[in-house]
């Protein structure tokens, strides 16, 4: 709990400005390199490569000796972003597509707000049912049933699908933690919790083996080596100033495990990877942009995404490892 | 529905393949692991079509 406004601030506000930066960085490339983007496209592009993925980096953190604070910091914001990112998205598209009426402050407060309500609403009324069987089985359906549920409704009603599911997600690991003795007593053999464990492992798997395999549908551009460089630099330097700037708001004394701004911000900027969401974001663009712009975005998705999973991923034991030598010297000095 | 069972099959014989892989040699993350072999195996596979597809040509 007492990371909360360093998780929410992440969340939210970093990954917002974060797609902004990114957009405005990328709309100078594109004007160098003489690709036809527009303002509001970059920042869609930014929408894409900003949300956080929290699969490898905390793993690796932790083997490294990361305090359970930062990790769930990065976990946390990870989660989070998720929706945030989804959200500004689809906002972005509206306006790239010139499809709705509604201002940006009003379209994501239409997708966030109206995704948490029924994300809890749906929720609410499952965890009842939940608690009125004391079937093990049942409980794991009921829990399946209510992401399905929320995610289709909120699609029906135009919000993010993806937000409910977290607010689902969060809404029963709670309610069961605090039902803990009760699904003891039914569930003594834990098959509530080793189902989803199983299920987020296999899917991961194959989402891993996928984002790999996805190497195959890489189009080929004229601008390719340019596009390469261009996309791994302005991501690192927009997850930066994004982090940067919500670092500054948090303040030097919230910020966990006694990290400075800067060293905060390095840690959370090189273990941020992404992952499927972004490919999956920039696959669903193909419906309304041109193939040239959208062969564009598939290749800078993909270099990013390659580039942290692989590079940041294997390195971030070693960046970790600089960062704590940087604060103990500070702390000794 | 043969190609959507033979492309199960590829990915879980991916998936059991490179984790046991990593687990016995290289021993880095799961999900780094994958994501990297299943790149080198594609791109491997997209180097040898472009290389056919060129000497079809000429």
């Amino acid at each position: 709990m007492k990371n909360i406004k360093s998780i929410s601030l992440l969340a939210l506000l970093s990954t917002v400005i974060s797609s902004f930066v990114y957009g405005g960085i990328f709309y100078l490339f594109s004007y160098i390199a003489g690709l036809d983007f527009s303002i509001w496209l970059c920042i869609l592009l930014g929408c894409i490569v900003s949300p956080t993925d929290p699969i490898a980096a905390t793993s690796i953190l932790k083997k490294a000796g990361l305090s359970k604070n930062v990790s769930t910091v990065i976990e946390g914001e990870s989660l989070f972003n998720d929706g945030t990112g989804v959200a500004v998205f689809v906002c972005v598209k509206n306006i790239v597509n010139d499809v709705s009426d509604l201002s940006f402050p009003v379209l994501m407060a239409k997708e966030l707000l109206g995704a948490v309500a029924i994300g809890l609403a749906v929720s609410f009324l499952m965890f009842r049912l939940l608690r009125a069987s004391n079937n093990p089985m049942l409980h794991i359906l009921i829990s399946l049933l209510d992401v399905v549920a929320a995610y289709i409704i909120c699609e029906t009603l135009g919000c993010s699908g993806v937000i409910a599911s977290v607010v689902c997600g969060i809404y029963f690991s709670k309610n069961m933690a605090r039902y803990e003795e009760w699904r003891k007593v039914v569930d003594p053999k834990d098959w509530y919790e080793d189902f989803w464990h199983l299920a987020d492992t296999l899917l991961n798997n194959i989402l891993f083996i996928l984002i790999g395999c996805a190497v195959l549908s890489l189009p080929h551009h004229p601008l390719i080596a340019a596009l390469v460089f261009g996309a791994i630099l302005i991501n690192i330097a927009a997850r930066f100033v994004g982090v940067g700037t919500s670092a500054l708001i948090i303040g030097k004394h919230k910020i966990p495990n006694r990290y400075n701004t800067m060293e905060f911000t390095s840690l959370m900027t090189w273990s941020a990877l992404k992952g499927g969401l972004s490919l999956a974001l920039a696959l669903s663009t193909a419906e309304f942009l041109t193939p040239s712009n959208y062969n564009v975005v598939i290749i800078v998705t993909s270099v990013t995404m390659y580039f942290t999973i692989v590079v940041q991923g294997l390195t971030t034991k070693k960046v970790f490892a600089v960062i704590e030598k940087h604060k103990a010297d500070r702390i000794r000095l | 529905m043969e190609h959507m069972l033979s492309g199960v099959l590829f990915i879980l014989f991916m998936i059991v393949a490179i984790t046991v892989f990593n687990e016995k040699t290289l021993k880095i993350s799961n999900d780094i692991a994958l994501v990297l072999f299943s790149f080198l195996i594609a791109g491997f596979v997209k180097i040898l079509e472009g290389a056919e597809s060129t000497s079809t040509a000429s």
